[in-house]
C-alpha cells in the first residue's frame, strides 16, 4: 500500500486522526512523510481541520438538569421537562416502540388548546386557498376570526 | 347452564389517574430534597387557594405510622412506593375517599379517582377528574408541549398522563391459565393485564387489573372507551369458561374447590397469596350456588381485611410473617365457618 500523502513510497505507519477518544479516520503514511508531517505539524493541522469539519459530539447532557443520555437509557426516566427537547431524538425512537403514536392526541391546557386550534385552522385555510376552494376558505376564515376574537371560548374537546 | 347473577363478583373497582408535572422544576427522581419541599409547598399553596379542595384531608405521610401508611396503600389510595418513600411528599384525600392527590410520587402530581361502585357512567368520572385538572391548571404551570402533551418523568405516561384501569375478579380465566394467553394478545393491542400486587404475583386471588399501555396518541375518550370494550370482552371470556368449568371441566373444578374449602377450614396458617387464591375459588362456588357461606360484599371486604397491614391494625401492633399467617387463617375461619363451629 502506497503512502496517502506522497503516493510514492510504501506506507508503514498508521496515523489516527481523532477528536477526543473518537477516531475520525486513519492515515497510512510512509516513514518519511510521517516524520515530515510531524515536524511541519501537517498532521496536527489536519486534525484541527477535521475537527471543524466533523465535530464529534460530547456526551449529550440536559442543560437544565444535567441528565446524560446514558443515564436516561439506563433508568428510562427523564430528569426535567427540558429533557424532552434535549433528548428529542432518543425519545422519538423510544416512543415509537412503547406508545401508540409519536404525537399527543388529547387535552392540553386551555391556552394551548386554543393555539393548537388556531394552527390547524390556519393550515386548512391555506390549503383551501391553494386549492381554490373559496367557499371552504370563507368558512374557515370565519371560524378563525371567531377563535381569535378576544371573547372566544374554547370547548373541552380536541 | 349459567344463571342470572353469575357475573356479580367480577367487577371490583375502577380507577382513573392523571400525571402532571410543574414547569421549571426537575422531575421527582432527579430533584434534591430541598427542591421537592419547594414543589410540595408550591402545590399545597395552590390547592389551598381552590375552594373545591376545602374539605379534603391533608396528610403528610411522614406523620403516619407504618401500619397507617400500609393501610392506605392496601386500600389503593396511595401507591406502596409513595408509602415507603422518604423524600418530601404530601397527600390530599377527599372525605369520601374517592379522590386523592399524591404530591411527589413519580410525578409532581398524581390525581386519582377510585370507586368500587359499578354501573355509574364512567365518562362522568373522567369529566370530574379533568375538571379538577382544569382547576389546578389555573394555579399551577404544568410542563407541557404541543407535540408531546403533558410531560412526565417516564415516557410511558407521556401525553395524556392518563391511566384508566379496572380491577376484575376472573377466577375461571385465572385457574385455567387462559388469562396469560389473553394478556399476551392484548399487549400488542395496547392493553395490560396484571395481578393487583404488580409483577411477581400473577393474579393473587384471581384479581386482575386491566390498564391502557398507551398514553400518547390516544385521546382521553379513546382510552376510556377502549377500556370499556376490553372489560366487556374479557367478562364474556370469563363467563364462557365458567360454563365450561361446570360441564367439561367439572372434575378439575371440584378438585380445586374441595381443596380450597379444606385448606380454608383446617390449615393453621395461610399466607396472603394462598388465602386470596382459596377465597377466590370459594367465591366462585358461591356464585355457582354450590355453597353459601358469605355475602359478596363481605367477601370483598375479607379480601382486604386479610392483607398484612389490615391484620396488623386489627392486632394493634407489628406482627411477624408467621404471626400474620396464623392470625389470617384464624380470622378467615371465624368469618366463614363460625356457624359450623371452628375446626
Ligand atoms: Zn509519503
Ligand atoms: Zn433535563
Amino acid at each position: 500500500m502506497k503512502c496517502e500523502l506522497c503516493g510514492k513510497r510504501e506506507a508503514t505507519v498508521l496515523y489516527a486522526l481523532k477528536k477526543g477518544k473518537t477516531v475520525l479516520f486513519h492515515l497510512k503514511l510512509c516513514p518519511e512523510c510521517a516524520r515530515k508531517g510531524l515536524k511541519d505539524k501537517v498532521i496536527d493541522g489536519l486534525n484541527k481541520f477535521l475537527e471543524l469539519l466533523l465535530p464529534v459530539k460530547e456526551e449529550k447532557k440536559c442543560p437544565d438538569c444535567g441528565l446524560s443520555k446514558e443515564e436516561f437509557k439506563e433508568t428510562g426516566f427523564l430528569g426535567c421537562p427540558r429533557c424532552y427537547s434535549t433528548f428529542r431524538k432518543e425519545i422519538e425512537g423510544l416512543v415509537k416502540k412503547i406508545q401508540f403514536a409519536p404525537y399527543h392526541k388529547g387535552r392540553l391546557p386551555t391556552r394551548l388548546e386554543k393555539l393548537r386550534e388556531e394552527r390547524i385552522l390556519k393550515k386548512l385555510l391555506q390549503d383551501a386557498i391553494e386549492e381554490e376552494r373559496f367557499e371552504d376558505a370563507g368558512e374557515l376564515k370565519e371560524k378563525l376570526d371567531k377563535l381569535l376574537s378576544p371573547r372566544s371560548h374554547v370547548g373541552k374537546g380536541s | 347452564m349459567l344463571e342470572k347473577g353469575v357475573d356479580r363478583d367480577i367487577f371490583i373497582s375502577f380507577r382513573i389517574r392523571l400525571a402532571r408535572n410543574l414547569k421549571n422544576y426537575p422531575f421527582v427522581n432527579r430533584a434534591p430534597s430541598q427542591i421537592l419541599k419547594e414543589i410540595k409547598d408550591r402545590i399545597k399553596k395552590a390547592i389551598n387557594k381552590i375552594p373545591f379542595f376545602n374539605d379534603f384531608w391533608r396528610i403528610d405521610p411522614e406523620s403516619l405510622d407504618p401500619i397507617e401508611k400500609g393501610i392506605l396503600a392496601e386500600e389503593r389510595w396511595i401507591s406502596f412506593g409513595f408509602a415507603c418513600a422518604e423524600h418530601p411528599r404530601y397527600l390530599f384525600l377527599s372525605p369520601s375517599k374517592s379522590m386523592s392527590i399524591m404530591v411527589n410520587e413519580e410525578d409532581h402530581l398524581r390525581l386519582q379517582f377510585f370507586t368500587s361502585e359499578n354501573g355509574k357512567e364512567r365518562r362522568k368520572y373522567l369529566e370530574k377528574i379533568i375538571e379538577i385538572d382544569r382547576l389546578l391548571e389555573k394555579e399551577l404551570p404544568f410542563a407541557v408541549s404541543m407535540k408531546w402533551g403533558y410531560l412526565t418523568a417516564c415516557p410511558t405516561n407521556l401525553g395524556t398522563g392518563l391511566r384508566v384501569s379496572v380491577c376484575l375478579h376472573l377466577p375461571a380465566l385465572g385457574l385455567t391459565g387462559r388469562i396469560r394467553e389473553i394478556a399476551k394478545r392484548w399487549e400488542k393491542e395496547g392493553w395490560e393485564i396484571r395481578g393487583i400486587f404488580g409483577e411477581g404475583t400473577p393474579g393473587a386471588g384471581n384479581l386482575f387489573q386491566i390498564t391502557n399501555r398507551y398514553t400518547l396518541g390516544w385521546s382521553e375518550e379513546e382510552i376510556l372507551e377502549g377500556l370499556e370494550k376490553k372489560e366487556k370482552e374479557i367478562k364474556e371470556e370469563e363467563l364462557v369458561l365458567r360454563a365450561w368449568l361446570l360441564k367439561e371441566g367439572r372434575i378439575e373444578w371440584e378438585d380445586k374447590f374441595m381443596r380450597a374449602l379444606a385448606l380454608l377450614r383446617f390449615a393453621p396458617k395461610l399466607n396472603t397469596y394462598e388465602a386470596l387464591e382459596y377465597l377466590s375459588i370459594l367465591w366462585l362456588a358461591s356464585v355457582f350456588g354450590i355453597i353459601n357461606l358469605i355475602e359478596d360484599e363481605s367477601m370483598k371486604k375479607l379480601f382486604l381485611d386479610i392483607q398484612p397491614f389490615h391484620l396488623q391494625r386489627r392486632k394493634g401492633r407489628t406482627l411477624t410473617p408467621v404471626e400474620r399467617d396464623i392470625l389470617r387463617a384464624e380470622y378467615i375461619r371465624e368469618r366463614l365457618f363460625r356457624q359450623v363451629g371452628n375446626a
